[in-house]
């Protein structure tokens, strides 16, 4: 039941993400994805961090970008996860902070170096404030629905 | 599997997934294409959801625009059938401007402002007085003929006498004959012509006009038709019925005839 939960969670947050539209927009399925990582355990974390990553550019973008992103961050989340011993909300919120810039930066590198694509540095910035202000009413929102497995 | 074995090896395909030789091949284009046909219903729920919020919202617009198109068609309509009215009523007065023209008259019109129930058929109030040039004793018509003649004049009303009005009597003849005769009120609605001879020819329907003999009535304006008519060789005169032109119970506008 959880797992059927975490993909209805993943789909309408890819589906949310897909509408969209603005330059400075929020990255919805980053922030999931690191909320997951510091809700679920570290195999569950990464494997539902790839296939939102999956679902996001199967659906809506043209190369895998996300995939590769995605799972790259949430394996970096459970790393730092393990030396910071904080109440989860703060952490999720710590991680996005320091995620954002991360996962940005690979995507602005992938897609310079596969698709010769620049991408400009600048909401970089944007988005980290973004997903950071946002990420405790998304914890907040899923605190319920998706159970701790930390304990 | 552990999950450092894991992490790299999805990392590794994530990674792979991205070289264009790779995520062009046709394994990994049917995987995407069957990750959107896995998506699709649930892709196109949330559209279609909206789709129709936007329509009830978009066929709420259409209801106001239909009520408000429909409250406009109404106000239309009803100016339309102001100006119905107002075109009868031009109509109607360009009639009256003719025949006061035809008559060598000027003719000032005046609107019915009151009348009493117990001098129904006797009197009128009108809203122009010596102010607008009327004077006592001028002739008042309508469209349809002789409503009159001024009693009474004040500064901005004047008081109309009937020819229907017992105490009003009128030079008449009668144009196909030329046969003269007296029109007398006091008889309700209807009036009578009198002193017209026992041999002279007259019948029901034929027009009768105002006399030239008559003190301040404008001669040659229609009056009546004749009703009825009753001849007996013991009266000296006929006793004939006239019915005014003029439907003296709907009474709104009228025209003083000033010389």
């Amino acid at each position: 039941m959880p797992t059927v939960i975490v993909f209805i969670v993943i789909f309408l947050t890819v589906w949310l993400q897909g509408q969209i539209h603005f330059v400075l927009r929020p990255d919805l399925v980053l922030i999931l994805t690191v909320i997951l990582s510091v809700k679920l355990k570290k195999e569950k974390a990464v494997t539902w961090a790839f296939l939102s990553g999956w679902f996001s550019d199967a659906l809506f973008s043209f190369g895998f970008i996300n995939t590769f992103s995605k799972t790259t961050v949430v394996g970096l989340a459970v790393f730092l996860k393990k030396y910071l011993m904080w109440p989860e909300m703060q952490l999720a919120a710590f991680l996005v902070l320091v995620i954002t810039p991360v996962s940005k930066l690979i995507e602005m590198f992938l897609l310079k170096g596969f698709y010769s694509e620049n991408v400009p540095w600048w909401p970089i910035l944007g988005v980290t404030v973004i997903n950071l202000i946002l990420t405790p009413l998304i914890f907040y929102l899923l605190d319920r629905p998706i159970q701790s497995e930390n304990e | 599997m552990s999950y450092r074995f894991l992490l790299v090896l999805l990392l590794v395909v994530s990674l792979l997934l991205n070289v264009p030789q790779i995520s062009r091949s046709r394994p990994v284009q049917l995987a995407r294409a069957g990750t959107q046909a896995l998506f699709y219903p649930f892709n196109s729920i949330p559209s279609m959801l909206l789709n129709g919020i936007k329509s009830f919202i978009r066929l709420r617009q259409v209801e106001r625009d239909n009520e408000e198109l429909r409250l406009k068609l109404s106000a239309a309509l009803a100016e339309n059938r102001t100006l119905d009215s107002v075109i009868a009523e031009n109509n109607r007065l360009n009639r009256v401007l003719n025949f006061g023209v035809a008559f060598g008259y000027q003719l000032i019109p005046a609107r019915v402002i009151g009348r009493s129930g117990d001098t129904w058929l006797e009197q009128i109030t009108i809203n122009k007085g010596f102010a607008h040039g009327l004077r006592s004793g001028q002739t008042v018509v309508n469209r349809e003929g002789l409503v009159g003649r001024v009693k009474e004049v004040s500064r901005f009303t004047s008081r109309v006498e009937l020819i229907t009005s017992p105490g009003l009597s009128i030079s008449a003849v009668l144009p196909r004959t030329q046969t003269f005769g007296m029109v007398s009120g006091g008889y309700g609605s209807i009036l009578k012509l009198r002193y017209v001879q026992e041999a002279a020819s007259v019948e029901a329907g034929e027009a009768v006009v105002a006399g030239a003999g008559s003190q301040n009535i404008a001669p040659h304006v229609p009056l009546g038709r004749v009703k009825r008519v009753e001849r007996s060789v013991e009266m000296l005169f006929q006793d004939i019925e006239v019915k005014p032109l003029v439907d003296l119970s709907k009474l709104d506008v009228v025209f003083i005839c000033r010389r």
